[in-house]
């Protein structure tokens, strides 16, 4: 999933940062409300983590922004007040959750996984599809009831497909959702990412469950192809 | 005596009483005098009336003519030789109480009333010149309140009177010589006098005093009205505490000498909830800002041991934990600084320039790595009284903003401007791409120019801690951004 930390305190952003990139998340991160603003109108992000208290454009007035041009990404605002005003007013324009800092990291990553299932309008925290089963809570993946080691992308993208079984994912959109800013654009990691996931959940006797389109993208699904 | 109430009472009482006390005086002296007065008239009266005939009736025999002889004292054989003795005089006004002596010139007595018996009057006015006994009057008489020989008071007039002149006789031998003048005293006893003006004296003192505990009574009752007002005010601030700051006193309806005073606690309570406000603002503000740091600490550390990490991670989190915390560090102590507001030390003269350098100096090898200059437009003789440990406070703060703050390769000038009544102290540096609202929010409380930046340490309190260290020497500070140059000047006031 792809998510975007509008922090401007260094330690705090790095930390989260750190922190949700080893749960396999692709991470964005801005110092500012206007760079921040200028990500999530240019980029698709699942989730945004926001502050409020940002430098260039405050963090009610860039949901404010966010919400009118009707970007469908999920909010989570942090700040240090914890006022039920700045709570209500928070919400009211448009946030999806609110944490008060400082918070547990355990719990930011919670509500992360939280608001990546709303996102794809889940409400279970474990997936089964096939014979393939996706525990989102901690990560742990499930093959014919075996557990199955993956790579964190790897992990990405089955999570991700798996949030939107039944769909064609175009190879954009899962380059998207899975990596950052960070990441050497290569025109064919997607499908690489794919081929080192079949090879991992792929059970001789069983129908696929990545189904390839071509011209399209990718498709996961249980059932006859 | 500390009690307005018992002040009041005691006061108005011990007026009252005295004024009473003074009236009751007055009105006893002024009542004996017209008293008195009238007895004198009344005497003055009785003798205008029987001292001409009796002067015309036995005045002649009283004194020369005739060979001087021996006369009885206070006889007169009227009617011839063993006659019965007659009562002296005719009292022509029929008054037994009136009482009188008659003498001659040189004090012996001719006659007295009968009513004095063996007794006698006092000579009274025998210096006084005498008066024709044609014409008598009021300033003819001396007046003098006597004790008779029965111990009564009396009230007794004396008049030296001339006879009229005798017609000239020379077969007797007469000559034309003026006769010698008669001493009368008359008196009236003035026991009845003393026995009224004794009851007028108790009267008066009685009314005195039930007046006074009248007045007493009712003076209690009403100052304790009167002070109720004030009573339930003292009661209403007495319920008064933080919670309820907002409240204001009614006005309306108070009497008039208290209106000003709870108009000025109203504006008191408004100046201290206003202050209030602003130390919860200011506490809430405190707070907010050390839950940043605390939140960078809290989330480092807990990502740091989520899982097995290398040693590097491990030092490298750490040394990230450690300039968190000095950053909390910096900014309790200056929150401790504002709390403390700046308290300061003795006035001495300080040597601007010199302290200016002093201040500079290990920010020094700061502004070299950042190719940063240091110009200073400060007379070396410029001297001021000022609090030096103070004015060096905010002089560091302004070195270390500009230090930390300045664009690179610039020069950051610290010069001293004489102005009318004060002296301005300006530091100033390149600030290129400085916001348009940074000299209005500079002096905020925890505001920075650059929140990203955590290694400089700034928390946002330096120059808000040194515009309050301003105002305790007597000072301003003040911002300014011009020609992509930042200024902050501190203006002191010069006697």
């Amino acid at each position: 999933m792809h998510i975007l930390v509008v922090e401007d305190y260094v330690p705090l952003r790095t930390a989260v940062v750190k922190a949700l990139r080893e749960e396999s998340y692709a991470v964005d991160e801005v110092g500012d409300g206007v760079q921040g603003l200028s990500r999530i109108f240019t980029e698709d992000h699942d989730v945004v983590i926001l502050d409020l208290n940002l430098p260039g454009l405050d963090g009610l007035s860039l949901l404010e922004r966010v919400r009118r041009e009707k970007r469908s990404c999920h909010v989570l605002i942090t700040t240090a007040r914890d006022g039920v005003e700045d709570r209500v007013r928070g919400l009211d324009l448009g946030a999806d959750d609110y944490l008060v800092k400082p918070f547990a990291m355990a719990e930011l990553l919670a509500r992360v996984r939280a608001l990546v299932r709303r996102a794809y309008s889940r409400k279970e925290t474990e997936i089964t599809i096939g014979h393939v089963r996706v525990r989102t809570s901690d990560h742990t993946v499930f093959v014919e009831d075996e557990p199955v080691e993956l790579t964190a992308k790897e992990y990405a993208l089955l999570e991700y497909l798996m949030l939107r079984a039944g769909e064609v994912v175009t190879r954009t959109e899962i380059w998207e959702h899975i990596y950052d800013e960070r990441a050497e654009v290569m025109s064919n990691v997607v499908d690489v990412y794919v081929g080192y996931l079949r090879k991992k959940i792929e059970r001789p006797g069983r129908p696929p469950l990545i189904r390839t389109r071509r011209g399209e993208g990718y498709l996961l699904a249980e059932g006859e192809a | 005596m500390k009690s307005i109430r018992a002040r009041l009472i005691l006061g108005v009482l011990l007026a009252a009483t005295l004024c009473l006390a003074a009236s009751g005086v007055a009105i006893y002296v002024n009542v004996r005098n017209r008293l008195i007065l009238d007895q004198d008239s009344t005497l003055v009266a009785i003798a205008k009336s029987t001292v001409p005939s009796m002067i015309r009736e036995w005045g002649g025999r009283a004194g020369p003519p005739g060979p001087p002889g021996p006369l009885p004292p206070d006889d007169f054989p009227a009617g011839g030789r063993g006659g019965p003795r007659r009562p002296l005089v005719e009292n022509p006004l029929h008054r037994m109480d009136v009482l009188f002596q008659w003498r001659r010139h040189d004090g012996t007595s001719i006659g007295r009333s009968e009513a004095l018996g063996e007794g006698t009057l006092p000579r009274i006015g025998a210096e006084q010149a005498p008066a024709p006994v044609e014409d008598i009057d009021q300033s003819a008489f001396r007046f003098e309140s006597i004790t008779l020989a029965d111990g009564s008071p009396a009230r007794a007039a004396g008049l030296r009177c001339l006879p009229a002149p005798h017609p000239p006789d020379s077969r007797a031998g007469r000559t034309d010589e003026p006769p010698p003048p008669f001493e009368f005293t008359f008196a009236l006893e003035t026991s009845d006098l003393w026995s009224s003006l004794a009851d007028l004296r108790w009267l008066l003192i009685a009314t005195w005093l039930v007046t006074s505990l009248a007045c007493a009574g009712i003076l209690s009752l009403v100052v304790h009205t009167s002070l109720r007002p004030l009573s339930r005010l003292g009661r209403e601030i007495g319920e008064m505490d933080e919670a309820v700051l907002g409240r204001r006193f009614e006005a309306a309806g108070a009497p008039l000498e208290l209106v000003p005073v709870i108009e000025q606690l109203n504006d008191l309570l408004a100046r201290i909830g206003n202050a209030l406000e602003r130390e919860q603002a200011f506490s809430a503000d405190a707070a907010h800002e050390l839950r940043t740091p605390l939140s960078g600490l809290r989330a480092t550390l807990e990502v740091s041991l989520g899982r097995e990490r290398s040693s590097e991670e491990y030092r490298e989190a750490s040394r990230q934990c450690l300039a968190i915390t000095l950053q909390m560090q910096s900014m309790v102590e200056g929150l401790l600084e504002m709390a403390r507001g700046g308290a300061g030390g003795e006035i001495t003269e300080v040597n601007l320039a010199k302290l200016i350098e002093e201040c500079w100096e290990p920010h020094a090898p700061a502004a070299a790595r950042r190719h940063l200059r240091l110009e200073l437009s400060i007379p070396s003789v410029l001297r001021l009284e000022t609090d030096a440990r103070l004015l060096r406070r905010i002089i560091l703060n302004l070195i270390d903003n500009a230090v930390d703050y300045s664009d690179e390769d610039g020069v950051i000038e610290i010069a001293a401007l004489e102005e009318p009544g004060a002296l301005a102290i300006r530091a100033s540096n390149p600030a290129a791409s400085a916001p348009p609202d940074l000299p209005s929010r500079a002096c905020d409380a925890f505001w920075r120019a650059d929140t990203s930046r955590t290694d400089t340490g700034h928390v946002g309190l330096g120059l808000a801690l040194s515009r309050r260290i301003a105002g305790l020497l007597g000072g301003t500070l003040s911002a300014e951004l011009e020609d992509g140059r930042f200024s902050v000047s501190l203006r002191l006031r010069r006697k």
